[in-house]
């Protein structure tokens, strides 16, 4: 029972960084940047590519991030800053073109199977009384933890955390004060980017397989994560992913994976019932970050 | 001159909101414009600071053509607005609103002594420094929007109706502290409703009617011209298709 969740966890620590990215772009520029599920994927396949052409893979992973903040500014570039002034479905819809681009981008590079990834942490394992802590997950786990309290942190505490926040609560203001959203925004959307492609690549260490559409089922229970934590909320996302997370786990172990989907998005369902604001939300003012 | 209008036109679309306007304010003077609603008052502080475009003319800050630059670069420069609706930040607390007042100025160090005071000329707010700025009521708002601007260390500081849905008391406070700190060098370019209160402090006024210049002079000129009543009738008899503008929630 406790392995399955310390492994919930685990797995839930990767949907965290991706509904903490999504959460980002929703709470700061309110734009659901459909996007993000194919950075989380840019990350992993590009790492795995990386790796085949002989690199080490730090060196890969490195690679592969700073590709996905390039792929970021371009996704800023054509959709939330091109389409500003129109209707709020323009952006929205044209990140998912992207998405389906960076699909069949790296469908053409790679090709449609699963690719397995290289064991690179050779069985590092730690045991703590009778529990079994594999080397990557932990890892995964505190640098989910350690990234989102630093974000936190930036937007709390620091110069640039505070025009942020200026920028999420009305922009108009905040380019009446002198918060230059040229360069914030892009800031933002690296940000928002990084964390996803940070997922994808721990995915990939963790779970040992990469693919094209790795980033779609992830997205989904990202997306589902911000939602049942409260849209925009930060900690809502966090304990939505680690929700999702355990739930996913512990359904496996007890029902079989046949049941998982119906589980999981039941447990959701039935939380927006009970709570349609999410964990963290309010139903009339949603609360931004 | 600190600033200095050429011929400045503001489009919306259609709507002409300031028609080929020329205005200046000399170092250390108060500028007055009046106008009632929709004279194009916000339109034209909006484009000193570059928020709206402009469509035609040229603005001159200290010598230097601006018309072009970006809103961070002219708030660098030297020149704040204390906008329409104070437009405080209400998930921040005071003390953030007030940082971000000077965040055109870059990474400065201590900002500490600024804030202090801040805070001296405005005891309300000290002792509520770290709590959210929506706890403050209408009159600490623009209080704090004032401060919010000092920050910028402006040359000029533009204050579009500040005395808005405020007490005379309130009002009172705020004019006087207009008067002591243009005292201390700063020039200040008000656009107000409130006609007799501006012009009582103003070293000249501008009477926009619908965008364009009706009359301009000296308070004692002003108050005796009945273009400025004219022009808060809504440009002469009857009420016409224009003579009620949407009103914009800038
Ligand atoms: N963003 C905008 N888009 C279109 N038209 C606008 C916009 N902002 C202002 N206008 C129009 O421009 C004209 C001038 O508006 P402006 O807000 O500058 O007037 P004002 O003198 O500040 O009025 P008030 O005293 O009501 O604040 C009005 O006719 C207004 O409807
Ligand atoms: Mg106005």
């Amino acid at each position: 029972m406790a392995q399955q969740l310390v492994n919930g966890l685990m797995l839930g620590s990767i949907y965290v960084l991706v509904a903490v990215s999504l959460t980002l772009s929703i709470g700061i520029l309110n734009f659901l940047n459909f996007s993000i599920p194919g950075l989380f994927m840019l990350g992993g396949v590009l790492t795995w590519l990386m790796i085949k052409l002989g690199f080490a893979w730090p060196l890969a992973a490195i690679t592969a991030l700073l590709a996905v903040c390039v792929a970021a500014l371009v996704v800023e570039r054509f959709t939330y800053r091109w389409m500003k002034g129109s209707d709020p479905e323009v952006p929205l819809v044209s990140s998912l073109g992207f998405l389906i681009l960076f699909e069949n981008l790296m469908l053409v590079a790679v090709g449609s199977d699963q690719q397995a990834f290289p064991q690179v942490f050779a069985d590092f394992n730690l045991r703590i009384g009778g529990l079994l802590l594999g080397g990557p997950q932990l890892i995964s786990l505190v640098l989910s933890i350690v990234l989102v309290v630093m974000i936190s942190w930036v937007l709390r505490k620091t110069r640039y955390g505070r025009q942020v926040r200026a920028i999420a609560e009305d922009p108009e203001t905040a380019g009446i004060l002198g918060i230059d959203l040229q360069r914030i925004v892009p800031l933002v959307f690296i940000a928002s980017g990084l964390l996803a492609a940070i997922g994808g690549v721990l995915f990939a260490f963790n779970y040992l397989q990469v693919s094209p559409f790795m980033g779609e089922e992830v997205g989904l229970k990202g997306i589902s994560a911000m939602i049942v934590g409260g849209m925009g909320n930060i900690w809502g996302a966090i304990a939505g992913g680690l929700l999702i997370g355990v739930t996913e786990v512990f359904s496996i172990y007890f029902l079989g994976s046949d049941f998982v989907d119906i589980v999981v998005y039941g447990v959701l369902l039935v939380l927006l019932i009970l709570r349609p604001g999410g964990l963290f939300g309010r139903v009339e003012q949603r609360e931004k970050l | 001159m600190l600033l200095e209008l050429n011929d400045l036109s503001i489009r919306y679309g259609r709507v002409q909101a300031i028609e080929a306007l020329n205005l200046t304010v000399g170092e250390g003077e108060i500028v007055t414009v009046l106008g009632s609603n929709g004279a194009g008052k916000s339109s034209l502080l909006r484009a000193i600071l570059g928020i709206t475009p402009v469509s035609a003319g040229r603005i001159a800050f200290d010598g230097a053509n601006i018309t072009r630059s970006a809103t961070p670069q002219r708030i660098a420069g030297g020149i704040a607005l204390v906008p329409e609706g104070r437009r405080i930040l209400i998930n921040q607390t005071i003390r953030e609103n007030l940082l971000l007042g000077a965040t055109a100025r870059g990474a400065v160090g201590d900002l500490e002594p600024e804030l202090a005071a801040i805070y001296d000329l405005f005891p309300n707010l000290a002792e509520r420094r770290d709590m959210a700025a929506s706890c403050l009521s209408g009159g600490e708002q623009q209080m704090l929007a004032i401060g919010r601007a000092l920050l910028a260390k402006p040359r000029l500081m533009m204050l579009d109706e500040p005395s808005l849905g405020l007490s005379p008391k309130v009002v009172d406070q705020i004019f006087d502290l207009f008067k002591r700190l243009n005292a201390d060098g700063l020039s200040i370019l008000l656009v107000e409703q409130n006609t007799g209160k501006a012009l009582s402090v103003a070293d000249r006024g501008y009477v926009l009617e619908r965008g364009r210049l009706a009359v301009s002079g000296s308070p004692q000129e002003l108050r005796a011209d009945e273009r400025l009543m004219r022009a808060y009738l809504g440009g002469g008899a009857g009420g016409t298709g224009g003579a009620a503008p949407e009103h914009a929630i800038s």
